[in-house]
């Protein structure tokens, strides 16, 4: 691991091919975990919060010293957790000015916050809007009272509307909102209604993600335990074609597998993701892609504030890609956007053979399919995108 | 303080009156490779500070697995309580059901044995096998009742057994703690005051006999040889009587348990040697070797060609290793004459090899080595005995591979193996083993009380009911507590059906089986249910189906996948997506794509299994 980080750092003193960067920040803290939730995180106490922040001031600071990260402006900026609004605005806000003042930044950034609607009043996101946040992303998950209980969300239901009124009141154009369909309890007619009462918010931007019971959550032991079902395969996969016949007749495009915007309100910061762009992870578990470099700080909040007390770098994992394996990985969560991969950037696959006859065996089983310049994923495909991968990956 | 013995460079033959060639029976677990151990500890053959526990079971796998597969000999000296230095050679017999051939050479190579029971357990099946062998060959027997030092012995009850089952003389029996070494001196002096030395003639023409060999990559075949008439020295010529080829002795020596080279191997002596043998042909065990420039006229009795009974498909689930499995069958073989290959095709699997064993344990420990020593992964079909067919056409085929089987309008009729099963179990298991039996188209011969709580069952059972799981299930249904041996009796006329499996609507040729007409139906049943257990679900739907010829007796369906698709993905997720791929990427390799249907390699373990337990 200490070579490892040596040679990490070598890489982030040049700035040979140095891109744009995306920012990542990871607020771990909640008022309270949800049950289906396996993202680090502490339950907040203000008493954790200075730690933290000093210890992520230090880590800004760092990163910006380095050449590979600062030659170009921040293309945007992404506050997600936990709840980042769990923390006070005026906190939020004390790392958005250090963040200015190590980075310099685009004119077109996008700059997004994770929210609760519990967690949100007019004067807070009247700080937020000031500081620069153009866009917020509510986590909802359903609009129906009793499976907003069954996911041990903190708060009220009604809280929603409201939120979301007082944003744009604020003046935030851009606003998203998060649900989850396949919850217990739900049914395809409860999905339906979520999604109508969401699409009547007029929000830019809907993502709507199936339950993954992930481990380390009280949903997973809940399933152990049998007191909750295993999903349900046929009626997911019904929910899922409801939500893009009925996102796309509200007029929202989808773009990728699970996210809905207006045209020209796709989420920059996301996209960048799946596009094989580079972008800086920064708090506790947050992971980075950077000069073909996956790597990522350690989840634990007092081994990450500590580390920067003893002038070291949090790091738990560092993966080098090779140029091949870069491009596999970018044709792979590329397939997940509707516009599909670029052609040109598959050049250096050309002459890899199992990749070539992978791709073609999925073209002809009518998974892949390429268009004009793009190769992407068919109707079809975008069901079995991980399949797909596992597939290009070997 | 134990001391080595000196090396054995004898200048002159010792008397034959002061050898004594003998071997240990015993079933497994019942302290067979501890005495000897003792033995060698107590004769000085090993210090205790090289001692490798167990020395005479060198390879990992009979080690784990608690049983001799190769015989090995032992050379060390005692001197007895009359102050008499004796020579003892302790040839180290397989233990198991598959190798009574190689067993009975090893018995033939001595002239006394130990029988080894434990005395918790009793006298078990194979003990029985083998001390009839014992006897067949005229060899001296001395009981030995081991682990007496238990609480749970029951030293008399065994002794009882010992003097009912096997009618052996038990006046003689030592009673011993392999364990803890008492009573093992004891046992030493019994052994060359009751075990008759070796009979034979240093003046008559050569005749040794093989029971064992191994291939050593400088010296070709290290051969194990008991010298019955004359000697043999360096630099002689030799002659394998069964095929005529002549070879120059290039060493001759002992194992005390090193190899140590001798100058000779005189008569009533056990060894080795090499001669720059490079095939299995002229290594044969039970064949006799006799001087090229004297021959002698007859050969050693008893000489059979050993022949597999057991066949199965092995082929690698990664085509581009096929080349690999054949390298490492060539190097297996080197070491183990009585398993065959050759080449075959399969259209659902590609190329592998059809291997022969000596039966279904051998076929596992083979399996086993080439996956474990060879880091190979294998996918073996059906095991298969040999059918004999006879065609319309008045011709005899013999059968080992189902698809290889004629229609069934071309059979005029068909005849399979039958043997006769020995089985000993605790009388309450008795009900269980009659009903496995019964499923397996049995018949019963003999029911006979060992003791009040033990009972000795035999069978004439199908050899394919058997090669399937029998041996597991015997086991299962006696908690573990029953022993078998079998012998191959003869072929008898039967109702054989082939069944094949379709995974949609194509024939899976490597999971076709020739089963009993009346137990088809069923075997087809629990094999589509099987499969459809282990089948995952693919992007579309599988149908699965049992017929005989194109008559469908089971159908299952693997409903498809409807989705697979990773909702949530970004940056964190990605992290853990990736590495998880990677993981599940190792797991495809163990799958097998048959046309579009991916196969896990349990699919096809699930033909070995015969009902839905």
């Amino acid at each position: 691991m200490k070579n490892q980080k040596a040679r990490l750092l070598e890489r982030l003193q040049l700035n040979q091919d140095a891109h744009d960067l995306g920012l990542y920040v990871h607020i771990p803290f909640c008022k309270k975990r949800c049950h289906f939730c396996a993202f680090y995180l502490t339950i907040h106490q203000e008493g954790r919060v200075q730690a933290f922040l000093s210890a992520l001031a230090k880590e800004v600071s760092f990163y910006s010293s380095q050449a590979r990260c600062h030659g170009f402006p921040l293309s945007s900026i992404y506050f997600g957790g936990g709840t980042p609004t769990s923390l006070r605005s005026e906190q939020l806000v004390e790392i958005i000015r250090c963040i200015q003042q190590h980075f310099s930044l685009s004119s077109s950034l996008e700059m997004t916050v994770e929210a609760d609607p519990e967690t949100v009043d007019l004067g807070s996101l009247q700080v937020l809007y000031d500081a620069g946040v153009n866009r917020l992303s509510f986590g909802v998950q359903s609009l129906e009272e009793s499976e907003w209980k069954r996911l041990g969300r903190s708060g009220a239901m009604s809280k929603v509307e409201q939120a979301i009124k007082m944003a744009k009141d604020t003046g935030f154009l851009n606003i998203s909102i998060d649900m989850m369909y396949g919850l217990p309890g739900q049914t395809l007619r409860s999905w339906q209604c979520s999604l109508e009462q969401a699409i009547a918010l007029f929000p830019t931007h809907i993502s709507c993600y199936a339950l993954t019971i992930e481990e380390g959550t009280r949903f997973y032991r809940e399933q152990e335990r049998g007191i909750l079902n295993p999903n349900d395969w046929d009626l997911e996969t019904a929910m899922q074609d409801e939500t893009i016949n009925c996102l796309r007749d509200a007029g929202y495009r989808q773009y990728e597998v699970s996210n809905f915007a207006y045209d020209g309100f796709e989420c920059q910061h996301n996209l960048r993701y799946w596009s094989g762009l580079d972008f800086l992870g920064l708090g506790p578990s947050a992971q980075s892609y950077v000069a073909k470099a996956r790597f990522g700080n350690v989840a634990d909040l007092s081994s990450y504030s500590d580390a920067f007390d003893n002038q070291e770098w949090p790091l738990d994992s560092i993966d080098f890609l090779s140029t091949r394996e870069s491009v596999r990985e970018h044709a792979i969560f590329g397939l997940r956007m509707n516009q599909g991969v670029p052609i040109h950037v598959l050049r250096p696959l050309e002459f890899d053979r199992m990749w070539q006859l992978t791709v073609d065996r999925l073209i002809n089983s009518g998974l892949l399919i390429q268009d004009h310049n793009y190769l992407k994923a068919t109707t079809k495909g975008q069901q079995f995108m991980d399949e797909i991968s596992l597939q290009l990956m070997s | 303080m134990l001391t080595t013995i000196k090396p054995l460079e004898m200048k002159d033959q010792p008397q034959l009156s002061r050898i004594r060639n003998f071997c240990i029976i015993a079933h497994i677990d019942h302290g067979k490779s501890t005495l000897a151990d003792r033995f060698l500890e107590i004769t000085g053959a090993v210090t205790k500070r090289e001692f490798r526990e167990q020395h005479l079971d060198a390879m990992d796998l009979e080690r784990e697995r608690g049983i001799t597969i190769k015989a090995h000999a032992v050379t060390t000296t005692f001197r007895a309580a009359d102050g008499t230095e004796y020579l003892l050679n302790l040839i180290d017999t397989p233990g198991h059901v598959d190798f009574t051939y190689e067993v009975s050479r090893s018995l033939a190579a001595c002239e006394g044995a130990l029988l080894l029971v434990d005395a918790t357990q009793g006298v078990e099946a194979q003990t029985i096998a083998n001390v009839y062998l014992a006897i067949a060959n005229d060899l001296t027997i001395i009981p030995v009742i081991n682990k007496v030092d238990l609480a749970s012995a029951d030293i008399e009850g065994v002794k009882q057994q010992i003097k009912d089952t096997l009618g052996l003389d038990i006046e003689t029996t030592h009673y011993i703690s392999a364990k803890d070494g008492r009573g093992v001196p004891e046992v030493l002096e019994a052994l060359v005051e009751i075990i008759p030395p070796p009979k034979g003639d240093v003046d008559q023409e050569l005749k040794a006999l093989i029971f064992d060999s191994w291939f050593d990559s400088y010296q070709g075949a290290i051969v194990l040889i008991r010298v019955l008439d004359g000697e043999i020295v360096p630099g002689m010529k030799i002659q394998m009587m069964s095929n005529k080829r002549v070879f120059e002795v290039g060493e001759v020596g002992i194992f005390n348990p090193k190899r140590t080279k001798t100058k000779r191997l005189g008569t009533g002596e056990v060894g080795y040697l090499c001669a720059g043998m490079k095939d299995l042909a002229d290594t044969k065990i039970g064949d006799t070797i006799t001087d090229a420039s004297r021959p002698a006229l007859e050969p050693l009795p008893g000489y059979q060609e050993v022949r597999p009974v057991v066949f199965c498909g092995l082929y690698t689930i990664d085509n581009a290793k096929f080349e690999d499995l054949r390298d490492s069958l060539e190097k297996l073989q080197l070491n183990d004459s009585s398993f065959v290959y050759e080449p075959e095709t399969s259209l659902a699997l590609g190329f592998g090899f059809r291997c022969g064993f000596l039966g279904m344990l051998h076929m596992e420990i083979i399996r086993e080595r080439l996956e474990r020593e060879y880091n190979l992964d294998l996918i073996s079909t059906a095991p298969t005995v040999i059918y004999r067919v006879y065609t319309t056409k008045n011709e005899v085929l013999n059968i080992d591979n189902p698809a290889n089987l004629p229609d069934p309008s071309m059979i005029e009729k068909m005849e399979e193996p039958y043997i006769k099963a020995t089985i000993i179990t605790p009388e309450r298991f008795v009900g269980n083993i009659f009903q496995l039996c019964q499923d397996r188209r049995g018949m019963q011969q003999g029911l006979q009380y060992l003791d009040p709580t033990r009972v000795m069952l035999t069978y004439e059972l199908p050899l394919n009911e058997m090669v399937l799981d029998f041996y597991d299930r015997l086991k299962s249904r006696t908690q573990g507590y029953a022993s078998l041996d079998y012998e191959l009796t003869e072929y008898r006329q039967a109702k054989l059906v082939k069944l094949d499996l379709l995974l949609n609507g194509e024939n899976v040729d490597a999971l076709s089986v020739i089963t009993h007409t009346d137990k088809a139906e069923q075997r087809g049943r629990v094999l589509a249910e099987k499969m459809k257990e282990l089948i995952p679900r693919q992007m579309f739907e599988v149908a699965i189906q049992a017929a005989i010829g194109n008559r469908v007796i089971a159908r299952e369906t693997v409903g498809a996948l409807k989705k697979n698709v990773t909702a949530k993905c970004y940056g964190g997720d990605i992290s853990r997506k990736r590495k998880l791929w990677a993981k599940q990427k190792e797991g495809k390799k163990r799958m097998k794509q048959l046309g579009r249907v991916e196969i896990p390699q349990e699919a096809f373990l699930a033909i070995l299994k015969t009902d839905s337990e």
